[in-house]
């Protein structure tokens, strides 16, 4: 616990009204949107809730609470919207989580370079919405865009729906500003491209605020695009369309949306809808831009399908995809809550890993596998593709009638089987969701043993006291509360 | 789940059932909430009045100024609705919760002082609101074909001005000041007894016209409520865009821009958005739309009493949507006396619609 004297003059930093200390006030800051943690609340469980939380306003009382957390050698554990999926937010015993969500200003859009400055606190969508407004697009769509913030995306390495032209967030980033542990401003030059030594920047994209806070960012953002061509299509099965995928990458072409659905998740899409369950697998490629780039774009994506053999099922797919892109995140609520659609004590989670070309068929065979021995639903998408290869995305589920216990072993089983088997095929165990608590036993081995120790090195130098976000990524300390 | 406790509080299960949904929901609709855009309140949320509601229904909290605490944050400005696809109706659990907390000692803060106002028949929002009545003339006459409701924030200006239109075209307006408050801001509070109280009263007062006219949005739940099922009751855009759609309203002006601030429950509860745009069209007005508007516009922070209850953020999130309509370099013109006042202590140049077009009525032929 900490101490109520010092929390008093923590208080001091940021105002009395900005600092939380009584558990009925720090209850919201208890479980980020880690599955298993709602597994637990909606079992009844009384999650552990930070001992206090702040919400610094400034830019400068955030540096402030950081040199107060140093002074006072008090663990941090930065908070964005709480939305992360994998446990990073969760508190961490005798730390401040530090909620960022008042330091959500939005820069000047600088609309010759083509940059927009940030604050963390800002919803993805917020900013979408700002740069719509003025004929720009950042073109970070994640299924989250409604709900995180714009730093806890940095931290985690997000990425959105339409990756495969603007790249994932990381790639978009112009700038970083970082609190180091110590409470200094670390700044990178806005510039394109440098060969100025390393590139620091990425040690704090995929830190999970292990190793600096996000305090702002310049980001690339692109005039919105004129037209959308979306088209579907269907293949025969899952090969044929990731070898139809990898030669429309091939032709230097970037359709900003392509998406490959499993039989079984084409199944659902088409049932969902009430239609007919196609025999094969549904292909989603959009092509956006100026008319004729778009369209010259589509006409390629057409004839390269039509060559593998797909049928084309016209705009209807695409359409409908867009309308409907955001309602599997809304209709979670449906499922994850007491007596929800499956009943009570569902399992419910999806998982995202990533491969080469050459490993991606057998990376989707073996999780998927690995996930069916202890799931009673898997299916899967490979949403974001690069000229090198792509990511599957995985829901799992199970049913497990009431019995919450039986649920949770199930999850701990799924994912670990799960995580080792996409380790064993060649790939990584997460594309865009991050660490957290939920991976952290696997870095390691992603990592390798130098790689886990250059890792350990870097978070030491820039936190030597392990005070930001202990216990995430696997770094150790702090007691997190991730059973 | 833990037991119930024995003494809690009554949150209709319907609504309590809704907030156990919402507590499970991934905070979708965040982006929308201009409250949390404004003030960073972790509370304002609209996922977190889930949580609380579903807390104090399910007894897991105390009901104390803690939880009353949590459900200050609230516009009612229903922007949450927009994007959710459970029709979830948040302000409705923020009211549930208020009177819950209310009902166990622990009203969120500006309750007690505004029943005690309206109780001895001034406005919720204290003595500098009060109404003043508009011109003599119009008040309680008895030759009425259309009562306008004066809402507890309007002001005698933009009250003439409506007056003044109807007549123009031909209707013989009556004003009616509540005494008080509709009801509608003590429901707000989670006061729903006076609130009905307020809005019974307000019932017996209302003479028996076919068109019932209120100048805040926010009333009209509690102007059908005290009316009878045949009157219709309507907003002063409706209301006018009715007239001049009969040819009975002729406005003409010079060409003026104005930005147009869609007040909240207008566009989303009532659906009310082409009415406004059609009357300052006809006014000669050239609208300029600000970033938010129609369905998606953004609360300046007058409903859901935020004013009494979380002053500051109610002051955040007006001035929040203040640098939204400033941005666009025109004039405003809304529809909302809440709004208006809300608005105007932002710092924007901001007229109601009412007035606007009342400059733009064509000269009296001489006599
Ligand atoms: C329904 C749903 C759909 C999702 N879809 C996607 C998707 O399509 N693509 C995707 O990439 N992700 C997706 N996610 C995951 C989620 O959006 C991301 O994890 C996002 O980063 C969470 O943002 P947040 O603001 O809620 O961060 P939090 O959950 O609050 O924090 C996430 C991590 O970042 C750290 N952190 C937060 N802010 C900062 C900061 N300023 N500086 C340093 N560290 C910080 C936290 O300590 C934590 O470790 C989805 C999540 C949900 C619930
Ligand atoms: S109003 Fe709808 S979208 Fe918003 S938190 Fe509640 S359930 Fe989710």
């Amino acid at each position: 616990m900490l101490d109520a004297a010092l929390l008093d003059d923590l208080a001091g930093r940021v105002g009395q009204r900005w600092l939380a200390t009584d558990p009925a006030d720090t209850a919201n800051h208890a479980h980020d949107w880690w599955p298993r943690l709602l597994m637990r609340r909606r079992a009844g469980e009384d999650l552990p809730v930070p001992d206090a939380v702040v919400t610094p306003g400034t830019r400068g009382e955030l540096v402030e609470v950081v040199r107060w957390c140093d002074a006072n050698d008090v663990a941090i554990v930065p908070f964005g919207a709480g939305t992360g999926v994998c446990g990073g937010a969760a508190p961490v015993a005798g730390a401040v989580t530090v909620d960022l969500k008042r330091l959500n200003a939005i820069g000047e859009l600088d609309e010759v370079s083509g940059t927009i400055v940030v604050e963390p606190g800002v919803i993805a969508q917020t900013l979408e919405d700002h740069l719509a407004h003025r004929g720009w697009t950042l073109g970070h769509f994640p299924s989250s865009i409604h709900c995180s913030t714009m730093g806890g995306f940095l931290a985690i390495r997000s990425a959105g729906q339409a990756s495969s032209f603007y790249g994932k967030l990381e790639d978009m980033v112009v700038a970083l500003d970082v609190v180091l542990a110590d409470g200094s401003l670390f700044s990178t030059r806005p510039v394109p491209q440098s060969a100025a030594g390393p590139d620091l920047t990425r040690l704090f994209l995929g830190g999970e605020g292990t190793t600096g806070i996000v305090a702002g960012a310049t980001l690339r953002v692109w005039p919105a695009p004129a037209v959308a061509v979306d088209r579907g299509f269907l293949v025969p099965d899952v090969r044929t369309g990731l070898d139809a995928i990898r030669a429309v990458m091939r032709t230097g072409l970037r359709p900003t949306i392509v998406r490959l659905y499993d039989e079984t998740d084409t199944a659902l899409v088409f049932g969902g809808q009430g239609l007919e369950v196609p025999q094969g697998c549904l292909v989603i490629i959009g092509c956006e831009g100026d008319e004729d780039v778009a369209g010259f774009t589509a006409g390629v994506v057409r004839r390269i399908l039509g060559e593998h053999g797909a049928e084309d099922l016209g705009p209807e797919p695409g359409a409908n995809w867009r309308a409907h892109r955001h309602n599997m995140s809304y209709r979670f609520a449906e499922y994850m809550k007491p007596g929800g659609t499956f009943g009570d004590a569902l399992m419910l989670d999806t998982m995202e890993v990533a491969g080469t070309w050459a490993v991606l068929p057998g990376l989707y065979d073996d999780v998927r596998a690995a996930l069916s021995e202890h799931a009673d639903l898997v299916l899967a998408h490979f949403s974001h593709v690069y000229p090198e290869g792509g990511s599957i995305y995985f829901t799992l589920g199970a049913v497990n009638d009431g019995d919450e216990a039986r649920a949770l072993d199930r999850y701990d089983a799924a994912w670990d089987a799960g995580q080792r088997a996409a380790l064993a095929a060649g790939g990584t165990t997460s594309h865009h969701h991050g660490i957290g608590l939920l991976r952290a036993p696997y870095l390691r081995e992603e990592l390798g043993e130098v790689g886990f120790d250059v890792l350990r090195r870097v978070k030491d130098a820039l936190d030597p006291k392990g005070l930001l976000n202990p216990g995430k990524l696997g770094l150790g300390g702090g007691g997190a509360d991730g059973a | 789940m833990p037991e119930p406790r024995p003494e809690l509080p009554v949150v209709a299960d319907d609504v309590a059932a809704a907030a156990v949904h919402g507590s499970f929901c991934p905070k979708m609709c965040t982006f929308a909430c201009p409250v949390t855009a404004a003030t960073g309140r972790d509370d304002a949320v609209p996922w977190s009045f889930h949580r609380t509601v579903s807390d104090l229904a399910a007894g897991r909290v105390a009901t104390d100024a803690h939880a009353a605490g949590h459900l200050e944050a609230c516009s009612g400005c229903l922007a949450c609705r927009v994007p959710c696809v459970f029709d979830q109706d948040v302000p409705a659990q923020v009211r549930a919760g208020r009177a819950a907390t209310r009902a166990a000692g622990s009203p969120v803060r500006g309750t007690e002082e505004a029943v005690a106002a309206v109780a001895s028949g001034r406005s919720p929002y204290g003595a500098d609101r009060d109404v003043e009545p508009p011109r003599s003339g119009t008040v309680a006459r008895t030759d009425a074909d259309v009562v306008v409701v004066a809402g507890c924030r309007d002001d005698a200006g933009d009250l003439d001005a409506l007056t003044r239109l109807l007549e123009a075209a031909g209707r013989v307006p009556t004003v009616v000041v509540p005494e008080g408050c509709c009801g509608a801001a003590l429901a707000d509070l989670g006061a729903p007894a006076e609130a009905a109280a307020a809005t019974a009263r307000l019932a017996g007062r209302l003479p028996d016209v076919p068109l019932v006219v209120a100048t805040d949005p926010h009333c009209l739940p509690s102007l059908r409520a005290a009316t009878g099922a045949d009157a219709t009751v309507t907003d002063v855009a409706s209301a006018l865009a009715g007239l001049l759609a009969e040819g009975v309203l002729r406005l003409a002006g010079e060409a003026v821009r104005v930005a147009f601030h869609d007040p909240c429950l207008l566009a989303r509860a009532e659906a009310v958005t082409r009415p406004p745009r059609l009357l300052l069209a006809a006014a000669g007005a050239e609208v300029v739309e600000p970033e938010g508007h129609g369905a998606t516009t953004v609360c300046s922070g007058a409903g859901l009493a935020l004013e009494l209850v979380a002053p500051d953020d109610a002051r955040a999130t007006g001035e929040h949507r203040a640098r939204q309509l400033t941005a666009t370099g025109v004039p405003v013109v809304t529809a909302c006396a809440g709004a208006r006042r809300r608005l105007a202590d932002a710092g924007v140049d901001v007229r109601d619609l009412a007035s606007f077009l009342a400059e733009r009525l064509p000269p009296e032929p001489a006599a």
